[in-house]
């Protein structure tokens, strides 16, 4: 896989969060992580990032080891992340953010900053806005908006819908498919978990900082444990 | 009301320009790096006698030391952040804190060493003031208000249209982010500490214009500047242009004879920028423009 984190032991410094989780993502796939509260669905993302301290297992990007590879150095090779919460710099204008979302591919800055405001045009008209003042709707494009300026070939969404009105849901669903679709392989986190296993083409399933099911999304949508524990019945 | 504005108000003005350039230097390092930067009068001290060195030295006018005492401050500062508190960057604030005050005894120490503890001057003898409608306009007043304008804008075009301005916002605002998009931490943090060194070299050198040098003279700048920093809401740069313009003006103004007698004695001018520090932290803690808590 082009993404890949085995076998991965660590945490914050103290205790372990993470007992031993393996996953992956490519380019032609759409994976979510999902599982219950504290099951180190976001710590696992930020572990593949560099964000955290691992002591056991590896990540590997394109065949290069890159556990130790801290995290302002993903970028460039390709992957993006944005995080669940404080993921725009408030006080930046929302063409800033897209700005710095795009600060190590500056020869693209243009056509990047072009490119997201056809993708969202609500952030065109408010292109000079600080980004403390947009809406969650807003807040949440921009953020996706900022990680798509690296051109990324892998793009990590920690929970992208959290917060958001159902109807804006359905609209993030619809852009990462999208996003798909251009050749960008997806890992998320979700909460929405029965929605977004429908668009996955890969599903974890996460508990107490472990791996324990893995399969295609319709797997999992069809497993009688995962339906019952994870998905409500 | 002429003798209000040519020996008050200037003054003040005049003094709030140095406290104000001061000042976005400890908000800006405050933003970054969430300390107190305790050494900054010092590393004022030392620009200030840098540029001495170009006037003694090089025989140059002080105004002409002046970029020459800002590219050593700036490169002095960078040095000084390599080797005294990157090592602690890790570690909590408070100890970065406790090493900018031992940082502060080795610049004056140095200061000390160097030129000696006597005070000096960049031009002796009395300069004539312009006089016009009244207004006593001294040269070296107008260009310590004038290039701390043009500094201050500078400033603001390097925060709002270079890459590495914004990045510097970007940081300020959330320092895992900026990870996140690729924003290399340490480069940013050399580049606020040039910016940093620029401003402590200049707000050196118009002291020494608009009084004299002394070793001591940056410790005695310490309590109004961080006074104007949080009275504009430290971490926020531009809010240190109203605070210091706010404490050098009262600081000025409170010793005019309002009522007959001078409001408050000049000897205790300095308590004016503690009080207005004072009030503001109990009044609104995050100051004017809703900076940090401390």
């Amino acid at each position: 896989m082009l993404l890949e984190g085995k076998n991965i032991h660590g945490g914050y410094g103290g205790d372990d969060v993470l007992r031993g989780v393996s996953l992956g993502v490519d380019p032609d796939q759409i994976a979510v992580i999902v599982g219950p509260n504290g099951a180190g669905k976001s710590t696992a993302m930020k572990a593949l990032f560099g964000f955290l301290t691992i002591r056991e297992g590896s990540v590997v990007f394109d065949g290069k080891e890159i556990t130790r590879v801290p995290p302002e150095e993903m970028a460039p090779l390709g992957l993006a992340y944005v995080p669940q919460e404080r993921n725009v710099f408030p006080t930046l204008t929302v063409e800033e953010n897209l700005e710095m979302g795009g600060i190590r591919r500056p020869d693209r800055k243009r056509v990047g900053i072009e490119r997201v405001y056809g993708l969202f045009p609500p952030l065109k008209e408010r292109r000079s806005a600080p980004a403390g003042v947009l809406s969650g709707g807003q807040r949440q494009m921009l953020a996706v908006g900022r990680a798509l300026m690296l051109e990324p070939r892998i793009l990590m969404l920690d929970e992208p819908t959290a917060g958001l009105a159902p109807v804006v849901i359905d609209q993030m669903f619809d852009l990462i498919v999208e996003i798909h679709r251009s050749g960008v392989g997806i890992l998320m986190v979700e909460q929405n978990a029965r929605q977004a296993l429908e668009i996955a083409t890969h599903g974890y399933v996460l508990v107490g900082g472990a791996n324990r099911f893995h399969g295609t999304g319709q797997e999992l949508l069809s497993d009688d444990e995962v339906l019952r524990s994870f998905l409500g019945g | 009301m002429l003798d209000f504005i040519n020996f008050y108000l200037i003054p003040g003005i005049v003094i709030g320009s140095i406290y104000t350039l001061g000042a976005i230097g400890i908000s800006l390092i405050f933003s970054i790096l969430r300390i107190a930067h305790l050494a900054h009068g010092d590393l004022i001290a030392l620009g200030a006698y840098f540029a001495l060195f170009g006037v003694v030295e090089l025989g140059w006018s002080p105004y002409l030391a002046l970029p020459l005492a800002m590219a050593l401050t700036a490169a002095t500062s960078i040095g000084m952040d390599r080797l005294c508190y990157r090592p602690l960057r890790r570690m909590r604030t408070v100890m970065v804190i406790i090493a900018s005050f031992g940082v502060a005894l080795m610049l004056r120490s140095a200061i000390m060493l160097i030129w000696g503890p006597d005070t000096a001057v960049y031009q002796s003898g009395i300069q004539r003031p312009l006089i016009w409608a009244g207004l006593r306009l001294q040269e070296k007043h107008l260009f310590i208000v004038g290039a701390a304008v043009v500094l201050v804008a500078l400033l603001h075009l390097f925060l709002t249209r270079t890459t590495t301005g914004k990045a510097m916002r970007a940081v300020s605002d959330d320092p895992d982010l900026a990870r996140v998009c690729g924003i290399r931490t340490e480069a940013v943090i050399r580049a606020m500490w040039g910016v940093a060194g620029c401003l402590c070299a200049a707000a050196g050198v118009f002291l020494g214009l608009d009084t004299q040098l002394n070793p001591l003279m940056g410790f005695s700048l310490l309590l109004p500047m961080f006074a104007a920093a949080i009275l504009g809401g430290i971490g926020k740069p531009y809010g240190a242009i109203v605070g210091g313009m706010a404490i050098g003006i009262a600081e000025e103004v409170s010793t005019y004879p309002f009522f007959g007698d001078p409001l408050v004695a000049p000897t205790y001018k300095a308590a004016i920028a503690f009080t207005l520090m004072v009030l503001m932290l109990l009044w609104r803690p995050t100051g004017l423009f809703k900076g940090k808590v401390l």
